[in-house]
């Protein structure tokens, strides 16, 4: 079945019909005829035939009682009386024209947003907004004259965006002459140095303490000025790190018995105005005190606190040293080992115990070689 | 170029009538050749043949499309009817 977008609907009145139909198609293509009456009825036609059609339909003596044109090209064709729609159009090309040919946007980009307004002021100020006036050459040649800090700039229209890439003037570091030396950062003994820039302070072999300078931030020309640079130098450092424990072979610890009491108060700027019960009834015992405001901000500035008391007995707990030993050697050399970072290579580990009327100390020692790189 | 009839109809052997009737569903007829409308109506559209008539009847009848010498018309089909005047 042919699908016809663009017709023409009409609707006839008239005696013998039939005759009319197999007249109109010989000629045309007749579609959705539909008879409801005996003298009425309505039918469609491609909208190229209308004027035949409509020709047709008069010499056959009948009357039209209504006609509608549908479709995309009589949508389009009737635009050419709608006179607003056309002036629109007319006005949106006119303006869009116009405005094709202006550039209304300045992008900087590669600088810091002070010296990217002051480029976009002198660039608004001092050339075209006209896209055919506007000389790129010129302008990138205009603003290395004007501002001295940039090394490049670039300049190039993209629709109507004036993109301007400049880059800053870096100044060498050592022309600011401001270095701090290099200091040590642990107490450490010095194995190799190999030093980049900058003068020594220390020498192979040398056992340093935290903070002590290790390079100076100058070096000493032939002539003996001294000129300021920024210290650089490759340090290997051996490094003591400890882990410690203790041991007491009799002691008093306290431990909880499991009994507790819960206390609550409401309190008014500080004063209980109401609690649950009297203090607690424990010969020893243990506090957890948790304290939370009514509102967030002190509106209703009553604070509920919770109490809790634990009781505690003390217990004297009798413990040789030998039989823990082994474990607390363990932990203390876990506690140092902790401290080492991923490339320290550990040289040598020293343990020392001492006893002190039954307390014993445990001192786990490890001896790491690493590499500082200062730059 | 083929055609669907024309096949058909060589395998039943000679026919002279040249017209073709297809109903489809009771909802669609497609007639071939007509030879022009002789009444039309919402049940019942008859159309001129060679020496006879075809008569269409049923409900909400609408010729869907109208060429010179073929016709398809929708609605509820009811009856279908050939006046054939050479049998």
């Amino acid at each position: 079945m042919r699908k016809i977008k663009n017709y023409c609907f009409f609707h006839i009145k008239g005696l013998n019909q039939e005759r009319f139909f197999t007249e109109l198609s010989k000629k045309y293509f007749v579609f959705d005829i539909n008879r409801y009456e005996k003298n009425k009825s309505t039918f469609k036609v491609s909208l190229r035939d209308f004027k035949q059609v409509k020709n047709k339909i008069l010499s056959f003596g009948f009357e039209i009682l209504g006609q509608k044109k549908i479709g995309f090209f009589h949508n389009m064709f009737s635009i050419r009386k709608r006179y607003g729609i056309l002036a629109g159009m007319l006005l949106f090309s006119f303006f869009y024209t116009l405005q094709y040919n202006l550039i209304w946007r300045v992008s900087v980009d590669g600088v810091s947003e002070i010296l990217d307004k002051q480029i976009c002021d002198f660039v608004d100020t001092n050339f075209s907004k006209n896209k055919h006036n506007i000389d790129c050459k010129n302008i990138e040649i205009r603003l290395q004259e004007e501002f001295e800090d940039l090394s490049f700039a670039s300049v190039s229209i993209y629709g109507q965006t004036l993109v301007i890439n400049v880059k800053e003037r870096e100044n060498p570091v050592e022309k600011d002459g401001k270095f701090e030396p290099i200091l040590s950062n642990h107490d450490c003994k010095i194995l190799d140095i190999q030093l980049l820039q900058g003068t020594l302070n220390v020498d192979c072999g040398k056992v340093v303490q935290k903070g002590d300078v290790l390079v100076f931030p100058y070096v000493l020309d032939t002539e003996g000025t001294k000129r300021d640079v920024k210290p650089k130098a490759i340090f290997v450092i051996e490094q003591w790190i400890r882990g410690e424990e203790k041991h007491c072979e009799s002691e008093i610890i306290k431990e909880r018995t499991g009994k507790f009491c819960v206390k609550n108060e409401i309190l008014l700027f500080g004063q209980s105005i109401y609690s649950n019960r009297e203090n607690c009834t424990f010969e020893s015992y243990e506090i957890e005190e948790e304290s939370q405001a009514f509102s967030q901000n002190n509106i209703i500035p009553f604070v509920f606190n919770k109490t809790t008391y634990y009781e505690v007995k003390h217990i004297q707990k009798e413990e040789k040293y030998e039989t823990v030993r082994e474990n607390k050697i363990g932990s203390a050399r876990q506690k140092a080992l902790q401290k080492v970072e991923e490339c320290d290579i550990i040289k040598e580990e020293k343990l020392q115990e001492t006893n002190n009327g039954g307390v014993y100390n445990i001192v786990y020692t490890l001896t790491i070689q690493k590499e500082i790189v200062f730059k | 170029m083929f055609n669907f009839f024309n096949e058909i109809k060589s395998c039943v052997g000679e026919i002279k009538q040249n017209y073709n009737i297809v109903n489809m569903s009771g909802k669609l007829v497609y007639i071939e050749g007509h030879r022009g409308l002789s009444l039309l109506s919402k049940t019942k559209i008859c159309l001129k043949i060679r020496k006879g008539n075809i008569k269409v009847e049923g409900q909400d009848l609408i010729m869907k499309e109208l060429f010179e010498e073929c016709v398809k018309i929708s609605g509820k089909i009811e009856k279908i009817e050939v006046f054939d005047a050479e049998n």
